[in-house]
């Protein structure tokens, strides 16, 4: 048990370090990427850019200037912004997390009633009308880009039928914090989760219904009818144990994914001051401290989420606990 | 016959959405405290009847006429037949690995049946599961309970399958090939199980393509071929003294575990045909040795002697 | 008659992690002589399949030799073993699998005899479907146009097609009707009285066995626990495990005696001494701690046990 945490948590450590490994070479291999010129401004002098990469440390081998960075990242936390002078970057990360948890969270809860009513309603009525509604819908919800939907529903709510009843309580772009008012915390999030949780609902609401009906050819599912168990026990209680543990896995890394920053178009088109929105400002400003803070933090989530989807892996099937799949 | 008529079958046929038809028209009976043996190739329909019986064939379009006690159960509403379903009429199947959901404890999915049907608290039902268990002969059955599917032997987990189908008390007990993916030490003790819930007074209709098994655990015996029965009978009887063809045909094939070994088995030439292309005449005309003119008229099942019955022109009055 | 094949204390273990071993297959020796028919048999777990494997050079055993006709082939390379595969061949259960849906079962069956390079490749074919006892015509057709019966025909001819000296055969009728296993059996028969070859069949059907093989090996738990001419093992037991076999099998003719207790005990720690001994109707104290060696008994028989029957 220990060794096997203790492995895990090595293997964690390595991608981490990988990946800012990655990160670290591949901005300074990008042409015009020199931090130097980008903070010494435009026409500066060689005596300054020589100043500034001495005590920025750019002249320094590129191993020494990394083993630094990584200092001011993980343990002095006082790395500081190349674009904002002085602005350190991990309070920056910090008090953008929680903007971005609230948005995943809320689009989580309705991507998962979406499609968990979707997917269960289309596959119980299989093939009959409904069923094909339901699935081209989904198809459309997941083909839809989540920018160009939000960049609709923002015009239709905030400038062309904002004046109507149906959307007058739809407030301006911006996050409300939960500790200021959490009804209006509430009400700044829910068309861009909403937004964001579209294609996922049509995503997962496929997955499910193509897992359950496979689910349903089982013997186990013949036995439990046998077992005189009417068709709502025998889809919801038998079938969907049999099929969520793909959905299960599929979600834990969606959601690592989206809370590491991946939901940046989101953010961005509703104004939401999130990790991903702080992604997009560094990728725009070519920033590489605040780039390798987000990255680093969305890395953290994902590998955390994946050991997490293979700890509820074992605990829904006794199979992969005892070590061995089928049989 | 003074025993309680349990199951009578007459005449029951299944097709395919497409017009296909799977069941040609079978016809079988069953008493209380009766072991009847459904004996037949791949394809000839014995496992289709079984589900038929149990109401588990929700795409196919049956006719005919299923007497279960006295009930019609062809048509009969889903509604109502959930309610037989498990509680009077319980199944067990091939491989019981499979057939356990396998993410939930033996007992937990045992109790289910137990509550689907009777209105007990977890706790009575778990006392009876583990009771079960352990009339079934599997030991330590309060900690079996506790087990998953994987991690029981094949023939616990069978007897294990066996007390989840008895968790009701039915009057009909319907094995598919109970005992096909069992080795062979183990297949002998699930038959003497079966025996015995025989004995106790249940109706038991056992599903095999093994004439071995069926001499050991049932009192009478259907031999099915392509989509009917050809020839139905005492198990002593039948297998002493088979009369139609196909039967025959069947039992001289089985290798002799001792005397004299053959140079050749006898052999059947030929294969079953598939439902598509059946012949309208007898079914087995086209494989058979005493072909005649008159087998292009199919022959009823007609009763021969005193509980014996043959689909076969030989025998004809 | 010449020995063919021929195992030295054959083992083969699998480590399956967190220091268990699984002992599949331990210390078994045994011959197989040219044109001769060897029959493993035994439950589920006892090893007979990784037997048939290793023998074949397969599976590499853990330690012991493998011989054919005189020359050691256990532990060659794969580009090594290239001109004995010629020589054995191997027919599996499944007989679905074994052909590639999307060739016509000619191109299947020429495969082989390219890959060898042989010369006459539509003769050879031809006259390979002929000795399993299907038309010439069928060779353009798709696997799947045949039925079961038919498809190990052809899996039979496949095995064929090089002339090998050995067949190996894992359950080869099993997952057939009765109806058609008899035919297949009955084709054995002919092949090995017409092409002379030597077969070993796995399989766990005793009456099957009894009519396909001269000579059986009887195995329990990665051992082989008693050996000699088939009709003599089948009809004289002399090991008590081999007996509780015999018995257990449903006859049409006899009432089943009582069944052995338990099932097969798991060969990750197989029981100390006669590993037989935990199920053994007339086992001694002896039998638990002292494991007893294969010894001749009479009749060209071998058997592993302290109290033979």
């Amino acid at each position: 048990m220990i060794r096997s945490f203790l492995s895990r948590t090595g293997q964690m450590a390595l991608v981490i370090f990988g990946i800012s490994v990655l990160v670290f070479c591949i901005f300074f291999a990008t042409p015009g990427a020199d931090p130097t010129a980008r903070i010494a401004g435009r026409g500066a002098s060689p005596q300054v850019m020589a100043r500034i990469r001495a005590e920025y440390g750019f002249d320094r081998p590129l191993p020494v200037q990394y083993v630094r960075m990584m200092e001011k990242l993980f343990v002095t936390r006082d790395l500081t912004s190349f674009v904002n002078h002085g602005q350190k970057v991990v309070p920056e990360v910090v008090s953008a997390a929680p903007v971005t948890l609230s948005l995943v969270v809320w689009a989580a809860f309705f991507w998962v009633v979406g499609s968990l009513v979707i997917g269960v309603a289309s596959a119980v009525l299989r093939d009959s009308w409904v069923d094909r509604l339901l699935m081209v819908l989904g198809l459309i919800g997941l083909s839809m880009p989540v920018f160009w939907l939000g960049e609709v529903i923002n015009l239709f709510t905030q400038s062309r039928w904002h004046d109507t009843w149906l959307f007058r309580w739809v407030p301006p772009l911006g996050y409300v914090p939960l500790s200021q008012s959490p009804i209006g915390w509430a009400k700044s999030l829910l068309l861009p989760s909403l937004t964001l949780s579209v294609s996922f609902m049509g995503l997962y609401a496929r997955i499910l219904r193509s897992e359950l009906l496979s689910a349903m050819g089982e013997d186990s599912i013949r036995t439990a009818r046998a077992k005189g168990a009417g068709p709502a026990r025998v889809w919801l209680w038998h079938g969907l144990r049999l099929s969520w543990l793909s959905y299960v896995s599929l979600f834990g890394l969606d959601f690592a994914q989206l809370l590491g920053g991946g939901a940046l178009l989101t953010e961005v088109v509703f104004a939401l001051p999130g990790v991903g929105r702080l992604t997009y400002q560094a990728l725009a400003t070519l920033d590489l401290p605040l780039i390798m803070a987000t990255v680093m933090y969305a890395a953290v989530f994902v590998v955390i989420a994946n050991a997490l989807v293979d700890g509820l892996y074992a605990l829904l099937d006794p199979r992969i606990r005892d070590g061995q799949h089928g049989r | 016959m003074d025993a309680e008529q349990l199951l009578d079958i007459q005449g029951l046929k299944l097709n395919l959405p497409d017009g296909t038809r799977l069941l040609e028209g079978v016809s079988l009976r069953l008493n209380a405290g009766e072991a009847l043996g459904v004996v037949g190739e791949s394809g000839s329909g014995k496992s289709l009847t079984a589900m038929s019986v149990m109401g588990l064939l929700p795409g196919l379009k049956a006719s005919g006429s299923i007497l279960f006690s006295g009930q019609e159960l062809v048509n009969l509403p889903d509604k109502v037949m959930r309610k037989l379903r498990g509680a009077r009429i319980a199944m067990i199947f091939q491989d019981p690995m499979t057939a356990f959901l396998p993410v939930r404890s033996i007992g937990a999915q045992i109790d289910e049946q137990i509550r689907l049907h009777h209105r007990v608290s977890r706790r009575e039902a778990r006392a009876r599961t583990v009771q079960l268990l352990e009339r079934m002969g599997v030991p330590d059955p309060a900690m079996a309970a506790k087990r998953y599917p994987h991690q029981l032997s094949g023939g616990l987990r069978q007897r294990a399958m066996i007390a989840m189908a008895l968790s009701c008390t039915p009057a009909l007990l319907i094995a598919d090939e109970p005992t096909t993916a069992l080795d062979v030490t183990v297949q002998a003790q699930i038959l003497t199980l079966l025996r015995e819930i025989r004995e106790e007074g249940a109706g038991v209709m056992l599903i095999t393509h093994d004439m071995g098994v069926v001499a050991q655990a049932c009192t009478h015996v259907a031999v099915m071929y392509s989509g009917l029965v050809v020839e139905n009978g005492p198990v002593r009887d039948v297998l002493d003294r088979p009369l139609h063809p196909y039967t025959q045909a069947l039992l001289a094939a089985i290798p002799p575990l001792d005397g004299p070994r053959p140079e050749r088995l006898p052999t059947i030439s030929g294969q079953p045909p598939t439902p598509d292309n059946r012949p309208t005449g007898c079914v087995f005309a086209p494989r058979c040795s005493f072909v005649r003119s008159e087998c292009a008229v199919r022959p009823p099942l007609t009763e021969i002697e005193e509980g014996r019955r043959v689909a076969c022109v030989l025998y004809a009055a | 008659m010449s020995v063919l094949l021929e195992a030295r204390n054959l083992e083969k273990s699998y480590r399956l992690g967190r220091g268990r071993v699984l002992h599949a297959v331990s210390g078994v020796s045994l011959q197989v002589r040219k044109g001769e028919a060897l029959a493993l048999v035994g439950e589920s777990g006892c090893g007979k399949s990784t037997l048939g494997r290793t023998l074949i050079g397969l599976t590499q055993p853990t330690s012991g030799k493998v011989l054919f006709d005189g020359q050691e082939i256990s532990g060659l390379s794969d580009r090594a073993m290239r001109p004995w595969r010629a020589r054995m061949q191997m027919v599996f259960q499944d007989s679905s699998a074994a052909f590639n849906p999307r060739r016509t079962v000619g191109e299947s069956l020429a495969e082989p005899l390219r890959i060898h390079r042989r010369h006459g490749v539509r003769e050879r074919v031809a006259e390979l479907l002929d000795q399993v006892g299907l038309s010439q015509s069928v060779a353009g057709r798709f696997p799947h146009e045949f039925s079961g019966g038919q498809r190990q025909r052809l899996n039979i001819a496949r095995a064929l097609a090089l002339g090998p000296e050995l067949l190996v055969a894992d359950e080869p009728v099993s997952a057939l009707d009765v109806s058609v296993q008899a035919q297949i059996v009955n084709l054995f028969g002919d092949l090995r009285a017409s092409l002379g070859v030597a077969c070993i069949f796995i399989s766990h059907d005793l009456s099957v066995v009894r009519q396909m093989a001269d000579r059986i090996a009887v195995m329990y738990l990665g051992s082989i626990v008693e050996e000699g001419n088939g009709l003599n093992v089948l009809d004289r037991p002399a090991h008590p495990y081999t007996k509780a076999l015999l018995d257990a099998v449903p006859r049409p003719d006899r009432a089943l005696p009582p069944p052995l207790q338990g099932d097969v005990p798991s060969p990750v720690n197989p029981p100390s001494g006669c590993r037989f001994h935990t199920r053994c109707p007339i086992a001694q104290p002896r039998c638990a701690t002292e494991r007893p060696v294969l010894q001749p008994s009479g009749e060209g028989r071998q058997v592993a046990c302290h109290y033979p029957l």
